[in-house]
């Protein structure tokens, strides 16, 4: 059965949240988002909470800044591939995953990651740079899917796409299902239409968070974004439950909530939040 | 997978965590003296199922209707019930005032906006 666990983040408040669940030995395992602490370094009881998860072989790496499409290669995504080379010397980390898309390209310095038109040139960049973070992870390496697309033809390769960067590297897939979830409301796409063909052989992880709506100046109708900011939908909860018995592979699943969302009033619901997923993964 | 209480108690001393959290006192946790945990809630244990609160599950939102006789959905069913309900979720959205999510673009901790 795969282990359930929280995407660690680096908030008091977090933590508070997140204690009752730890101290119960619920949480299995833990996702750290490695290259957030490097540039406001860690604090001493994330530290310790790393540690003691890294000691017990249930820690998991996730690269948020890398930008892995970014075409031109930066002095800056080579001071991020020599930092990733110390870190994975730092924990023992089972696997490291980062995302697909890129959030850097000229004077455009950061943001949410965007996706990239899906050619043979972007899949050859891909398959290098993800090459690129293999050669130096001695773990295996996933990569996570987008929830923003170009198009709705975009949002429906995209899975291919993902698997065909991969597979030469002998990388997994990191199947985040609020991403999936965006898609479908912002492209009015089924189920089936964006999961029926997807690698789910290849999953190795599965992401579950909330996120939030968003107007657009163009229409009338809100975007879903993936804003990690609020509780898990229920539509999120029953994707779990169609795609877990797909996914032969799966080892982890993650609750992500960015800490600095949470208040006490909703400390509650977030630890409900994952009694639910751990429940659905007890029951899948 | 359980943490001992000792290392529960470090990791909660240095976050500077209240006593209401994790049962340390204020003056236990300033002079590293461990207490008895006071969470109300007894531990899971590794093999107990997990009650899930009512309000969170999938067929939740599904009507009678659409549950077959074996209580689950086909797979054509659920197909047909998720874009009902996402098509109701996106008219609740756009009726909705929201306010603007908070971020912190110094800290921001994750993949928040990706």
């Amino acid at each position: 059965m795969p282990h359930v666990g929280l995407s660690l983040m680096p908030e008091t408040q977090f933590l508070q949240a997140s204690m009752p669940l730890i101290e119960a030995g619920d949480v299995e395992a833990l996702e750290w988002s490695f290259d957030t602490g490097w540039k406001n370094g860690v604090r001493d009881w994330l530290s310790n909470l790393i540690n003691v998860y890294s000691e017990a072989g249930r820690l998991t790496g996730h690269g948020v800044h890398f930008s892995l499409l970014s075409a031109e290669w930066t002095d800056r995504q080579q001071g991020w591939l020599d930092q990733f080379r110390e870190e994975v010397t730092r924990h023992q980390y089972l696997h490291h995953t980062e995302h697909f898309g890129f959030m850097t390209a000229g004077d455009f310095h950061r943001s949410a990651p965007l996706p990239v038109p899906l050619t043979n040139s972007t899949l050859k960049l891909g398959r290098e740079r993800f090459s690129q973070l293999a050669e130096v992870a001695p773990c295996p390496l996933g990569i996570e899917n987008l929830a923003l697309a170009l198009s709705i033809d975009d949002a429906l390769q995209q899975h291919e796409f993902l698997e065909k960067i991969v597979t030469p590297a002998n990388g997994f897939l990191l199947l985040d299902l609020h991403n999936i979830y965006c898609q479908l409301c912002n492209f009015n796409l089924s189920p089936a239409e964006l999961l029926d063909n997807y690698p789910f052989h290849l999953v190795r992880e599965i992401h579950v968070s909330g996120g939030s709506w968003a107007p657009t100046a163009s229409s009338n109708s809100p975007i879903r974004r993936d804003t990690h900011d609020d509780d898990v939908p229920a539509e999120v909860f029953s994707l779990l439950e169609h795609v877990l018995p797909r996914c032969p592979d799966v080892e982890v699943v993650f609750l992500e909530r960015l800490g600095n969302t949470l208040q006490e009033h909703q400390f509650e619901q977030f630890r409900k939040d994952f009694l639910t997923l751990k429940s659905i993964v007890a029951n899948g | 997978m359980k943490i001992s209480s000792n290392t529960l108690k470090t990791i909660a001393v240095s976050a500077g965590i209240s006593a209401t959290v994790v049962g340390l006192g204020s003056a236990a946790a300033e002079n590293g003296q461990p207490r008895p945990t006071v969470y109300p809630h007894p531990p899971i244990q590794a093999k107990h199922v997990v009650v899930r609160p009512k309000h969170k599950t999938a067929k939740g939102f599904f009507t009678e209707a659409d549950i077959n006789k074996d209580g689950k959905l086909s797979a054509k069913e659920f197909n047909k019930a998720y874009v009902a309900i996402i098509a109701q979720e996106k008219a609740k959205a756009a009726q909705a005032k929201r306010p603007i999510p908070p971020h912190d673009p110094n800290g921001c901790p994750g993949c928040g906006l990706g």
